[in-house]
């Protein structure tokens, strides 16, 4: 019980200083948007606007800043992001969902494909420790995983997908598709448009997880239980899978659960580089912009699924290990 | 394991139910024609056709391809064209300016365009100020409807160059649609209903289309029946995208634009110069305020150089009177038909300084009035990559004349609020032009947009403050006689050349990248009938306007 | 994370007995910081070379090229030649000058960021678990805090926003929001070590909490005090590799990250190789030394992982 008091207390406390770090971030910029804006347009925007822009933004109000904090508290609590400055009017939480949904989709399944594909040659490579597989494998995808994001992703994109044209380079799907219905042809595209960013992502993220597994097995090969199934002449296969790995993904599956959380943010340059209309472009670009509502909004969602996403590794570890419970 | 193979299986099985129910998908139309954009890469859409709203906040076209501003005036050579207005007449005090307006228009929902909806869209601006981009109201006193067809605006002083906000920058919206927003610098405004060519056809996040509006006045004129518009959020996407052939009309920048261009026979560019890019001092501090000081370091930039490094060879050399040319060749005085800047000269520099009685050091620095070294920063924005190599150039270059100069790269809040305040020493920017030199101007020099050190200037950021300008520049906009208008110009365009109030470097240019291997009619340097570039608005309605299919 | 070996092992080795005198428990930390136990692995020994041989082109490479690597020319774009041995950028500025001046602010933002994570985690998960109780109540809860932090986001964020005339604030604000789990684990191990025999025999001694935390526990922990080191270094040298690509950086300094935002910026990935090909692959390779490294690290951690043949699986278990 103790147990639980404490960990919903520190949920709270960390729900907390998110949401009041988001408050303060955008407080700590220098400049203000309507002179972001007009200034981006180099001259685009007439300079009369600026008065204008102020009063559509309602900025440059004399409102004391803890008086802003408690409002920006009630109106989270009722769900009210406030309106982007990028995209104004249109509400930060309308922006925010349309993008979330490719996030999620292309970098969700991508990790979940390279944690699958790194425990397999986790176990493997332990269950084969010191063979030709465990020598090469676990440097060869170290080496991968020590290129930057962007480079591999700017690899491929001017060579497979520029270069060779093999693949598209721009977007979620391809700007003639026909999105007003669901289509055979338009998840092929998707998927097509998806295959590149995956690629990085899984070949980048592979080792962590084919490392973390491999270490594991090997603590769980020396246990007496393995012992005693191998000395009972249980096939490799068995022992391998049921006991030895089944034990020792414990660890790794909490792991997941807790990057699953860092997927939402984790975006950034993949998203860039491949025009991928996610969340992490959507971030980096109001960073840009100086568009603090739709900063705010999307540094509570990223901070919250990282909550939730421990949350879930919690319940996890209460189902899988029972010990935790005492 | 057997396990997991009946869960794949089953999935399969559902997945192929899936598809079988929606496998019908629409053959796609024959032989439509369909204009490929990207004005700018700004990322993603939002669905918000909103015309008041500056894009990227709304979407392009939605000011030019689907509401329609009174007259269509190039914002490059001040050409003026009759749009929903047939005819404008200014009285002889130019206090009051009547619009004829164009009858048999109707708004795509088919009901009848009247002087009504133009009354209506005005006193909207009036109403909402926050919609006022442009500040009409700053100077207007009224706008009346006599008749169906008639509308008449009064100002509190000569409204000369209030007609370009008014009658070019102002998108006309329907009464019987606005009359229901309860405020319109808050809507989104998804079925737009206005009266231009085209109507939006469909929306995602990621492209949405405009389609040919059957209703439209001079419906004859459209040839282009589809107009999409994909979202790219970099310039190198767009280069990619443009060098793969997937896209007709777009302004990006790029600096391999002559690579692209020579590669196949259909692709072109023409980047026009509309903006003068320069240098700017702090003219309250010394030595920035100093004539001679300035006048050393103009001798001194070698603006080939920025040109040809910082600015890939795509821009070019401004001229002395920052006038932009050849667009604004018949405002030029013609005592400054050749002028040019020399070549740059560090000895010449160097005789202005020793004339002026600036002092060096013992190691080569020359010192102010206070015999400390010459030290400042020249404040650029970071990621504004050809603007930061032209500034550490005009730092090396300065240096070597003996002062000790250094780039400061910032971020675009800490670049745009220090100019603002007028925190700053010197700063490579822009400046914003209209269809004629006085916009220019009058941001550049009128006193009207400065203020003191500590707050913020509207435009006039080096806070230069000159009687004589103020007055010339009130004459350019009062005067309706174009000999008085030209005699104005030319006391400014003197003023640029002897005072140097801020040392001019290069034309930036606008971006217009096109193929011509789906459409033809596009302006070009010897046909350069509207303003090219495919992120003006409204003036991308009039280009669209223009252009064939060539199938 | 997972480079760290998070669920392993028991401390590198437990001395039998221990002293309260001092001298010689700084000859015990010095018999711990000296490693005995190097790692035999291979991966570890080219992952020290490869590393060495950044620090040595770091620390010495500079003597070597004159001029300032900045410095515009009108040879743009020219290929690797005798002149340029790799080249010319856009503005003709000598790559190879830039690469080997580049590597030592990549290294040295890297480490510094590195040793302010690393001294974070071991503060915080140190004194955390050795003190237990309420402190440890507070200390878990702000490393947790900062364990649910975005940090990539936030590192982009404030990027933004502070003066970019150094590669200082990013070092800082990488090193701040990196501690966190190295915190964790630290603090893990000191639980198990609270009450072992040594340190109880201290506590009676009369040493202060400060004293064997620092000298009776850490010297014990010290390989997973380096691996966490060299996974934040990886880390901080990526991430800041990432930032100086997207532009928030300090982009005139010199530093591969920038040498690959101008790079991409002047559109010519494919036709000039020679600017975007070796600061990537410095990169790479840098991250795969500290990486390789870190194996070894883990071995000593736990021999068990160890990438030899074990003849008869499972019989291993010494301890």
């Amino acid at each position: 019980m103790r147990y639980f008091i404490r960990r919903i207390f520190f949920y709270v406390i960390a729900l907390w200083t998110a949401v009041t770090l988001n408050f303060i971030i955008p407080r700590l910029a220098p400049g203000d948007p309507v002179q972001t804006l007009v200034g981006r347009s180099q001259g685009r925007i007439d300079p009369r606007a600026i008065a204008a822009l102020e009063l559509q933004f309602g900025i440059n109000t004399k409102i004391p800043e803890w008086q802003q904090y408690f409002s920006y508290l009630g109106d989270l609590l009722h769900g009210k992001l406030g309106l982007s400055f990028e995209y104004y009017p249109t509400p930060v939480s309308t922006v925010i969902v349309s993008h979330v949904f490719w996030t999620m989709g292309l970098i969700g399944v991508a990790s979940i494909m390279s944690f699958i594909l790194g425990t397999l040659l986790g176990v493997v490579s332990a269950w084969r420790q010191g063979s030709i597989f465990d020598r090469i494998v676990p440097p060869a995808l170290t080496f991968l995983s020590s290129i930057p994001y962007f480079y591999l992703a700017l690899f491929f994109l001017y060579f497979l997908g520029f270069k060779f044209g093999w693949f598209p380079i721009i977007g979620a799907y391809s700007f003639t598709a026909d999105t007003s219905q669901f289509s055979l042809s338009l998840l092929f595209d998707v998927l097509n448009h998806a295959i590149l960013p995956a690629l990085t992502i899984v070949l980048v993220s592979l080792a962590g997880w084919m490392v973390g597994m491999r270490n594991a097995m090997l603590n769980t090969l020396s246990e007496d239980y393995v012992l005693m199934a191998e000395a009972k002449g249980l096939s490799n296969w068995r022992v391998m899978t049921m006991y030895a790995a089944r034990n020792a993904i414990l660890p790794n599956i909490t792991g997941f659960a807790l990057s699953l959380g860092f997927v939402v943010g984790g975006s950034i340059i993949m998203e860039s580089v491949f025009s991928y209309p996610g969340i992490g472009f959507l971030l980096f670009q109001a960073v840009q912009n100086s568009d603090y509502p739709l900063i705010q909004g999307i540094f509570l969602v990223i901070a919250l699924s990282v909550l939730a996403a421990n949350f879930l590794a919690d319940i996890m570890y209460l189902i899988l290990d029972p010990r935790v419970r005492y | 394991m057997r396990r997991s193979i009946q869960v794949l299986s089953a999935f399969a099985l559902a997945a192929a139910m899936i598809f079988a129910g929606c496998g019908n998908s629409a053959s796609s139309s024959g032989s439509s024609s369909v204009l490929t954009v990207v004005p700018s890469p700004a990322g993603d859409f939002t669905n918000n056709f909103n015309p008041f709203l500056a894009p990227p906040q709304a979407n392009y076209g939605a000011f030019g391809l689907v509401y329609e501003s009174l007259l269509q005036i190039n914002r490059l050579n001040g050409t003026i064209q009759p749009w929903l207005a047939t005819q404008y007449q200014f009285s002889s005090d130019s206090k009051t300016l009547t619009f004829t307006l164009r009858q048999g228009v109707k708004w795509n929902d088919g009901q009848p365009f009247s002087a009504t909806d133009v009354v209506f869209t005005f006193n909207l601006l009036k109403q909402f100020p926050a919609i006022d981009t442009n500040a009409v109201w700053k100077d207007l006193v009224s706008v009346t409807n006599s008749d169906p067809n008639t509308v008449v605006m009064t100002f509190n002083k000569p409204g000369l160059t209030d007609l370009w906000y008014i009658a070019g920058q102002t998108p006309i919206v329907p009464q019987h649609v606005w009359s229901s927003y309860p405020d319109p610098s808050k809507v989104t405004n998804q079925n737009p209903v206005g009266t231009g060519p085209y109507k939006v056809g469909s929306f995602t996040p990621q492209v949405f289309t405009y389609v040919k509006n059957s209703n439209y006045w001079n419906v004859s004129s459209i040839h282009v029946d589809t107009i999409r518009y994909p979202a790219v959020s970099s310039n190198t996407s767009a280069d990619l995208v443009l060098q793969t052939g997937g896209l007709d009309w777009a302004g990006v920048f790029t600096t391999d634009i002559q690579t692209w261009a020579k590669s196949n026979a259909n692709n072109h560019f023409y980047w026009p110069a509309s903006n003068v890019i320069n240098l700017y001092f702090n003219l309250t501090k010394a030595p920035y305020n100093d004539v001679a000081f300035r006048q050393a370091v103009s001798a001194v930039i070698d603006r080939q150089q920025l040109v040809t490094q910082g600015e890939s060879g795509l821009d070019s050399v401004a001229n002395p009177t920052e006038l932009m040319l050849p667009a604004q060749q018949s405002f030029l005085d013609s005592q400054f038909a050749n002028a040019s800047f020399g070549s740059p000269s560090v000895t010449q520099a160097q005789t202005i300084l020793n004339n002026a009685g600036y002092k060096k050091n013992s190691a080569g620095q020359y010192l102010d009035k206070n015999g400390n070294p010459i030290k400042f920063q020249i404040n650029v924005v970071t990621g504004w990559t050809d603007w930061d190599t032209d500034t550490q150039i005009m730092a090396q270059e300065l240096t070597q004349l003996g002062f000790q100069v250094t780039p400061n790269v910032i971020s675009f809040n800490q670049y745009i609020s220090s100019l603002q305040n007028g925190s700053f020493d010197a700063a490579i920017s822009w400046t914003n032009p209209g269809p004629t030199p006085y916009y220019l101007f009058n941001s550049l020099l009128s006193s009207n947009n400065t203020a003191p050190i500590g707050q913020n200037a509207t435009s006039n950021y080096w806070r230069y403050s000159n009687p004589q300008a103020d007055q010339l520049l009130t004459q350019l906009a009062t005067s309706s006689d174009s000999a008085t208008q030209q005699q104005a110009l030319n006391g400014l365009e003197s003023i640029m050349v002897n005072d140097i109030p801020v040392i001019p470097l290069f034309n930036g240019a606008m971006f217009f990248d096109y193929s011509t291997a789906r459409f033809t009619g596009w302006p070009t340097q010897s046909n350069p009938y509207a303003a090219p570039a495919p992120y003006e608005q409204p003036d991308l309605e009039y280009v669209v306007l223009n252009l064939q299919p060539t199938n | 994370m997972e480079l760290l070996n998070t669920h392993g092992g028991k401390p590198a080795a437990s001395p039998k007995q221990t002293s309260n005198n001092m001298r010689s428990m700084i000859k015990n930390l010095a018999a711990k910081l000296a490693m005995p136990q190097l790692p035999k692995s291979a991966m570890f020994w080219t992952g020290i070379g490869m590393l060495l041989f950044f620090i040595l082109v770091a620390a010495f490479g500079p003597l070597f090229i004159h001029g300032d690597p900045n410095a515009f020319s009108n040879d743009s774009l020219a290929p690797p030649s005798v002149k340029h041995l790799l080249g010319t950028t856009l503005t003709g500025q000598d790559v190879f000058s830039q690469l080997v001046i580049g590597a030592k602010l990549t290294l040295l933002s890297g480490f510094a960021a590195g040793v302010i994570a690393t001294t974070l985690s071991v503060i915080m998960g140190l004194v955390s678990g050795y003190l237990g109780g309420w402190a440890d109540d507070v200390l878990s809860l702000i490393t947790n805090i900062f364990l649910v932090i975005p940090g990539a986001p936030l590192a982009i964020v404030l990027s933004s926003y502070v003066p970019n005339t150094s590669v200082w604030p990013i070092v800082f604000i990488v090193g701040l929001t990196n501690w966190a789990w190295g915190a964790r684990v630290l603090r893990s191990q000191t639980l198990t070590m609270r009450d072992r025999d040594f340190i109880q025999a201290s506590k009676l001694g009369g040493e202060n909490n400060f004293r064997i935390i620092f000298f009776d526990i850490m010297p014990n922990l010290i390989a997973i005090v380096a691996s966490s080191f060299i996974f934040t270094t990886i880390y901080a040298i990526l991430t800041e590799i990432s930032l100086s690509f997207l532009g928030l950086g300090n982009i005139l300094a010199v530093s591969w990250g920038n040498m690959l935002y101008w790079a991409q910026n002047s559109g010519t990935l494919l036709s000039a190789w020679w600017w975007f090909l070796p600061p990537g692959l410095c990169v790479a390779l840098l991250g795969s030394s500290l990486a390789f490294i870190n194996f070894g690290l883990d071995t000593i951690v736990n021999p068990k992982l160890m990438m030899v043949p074990s003849k008869n699986r499972g019989k291993k278990a010494a301890e």
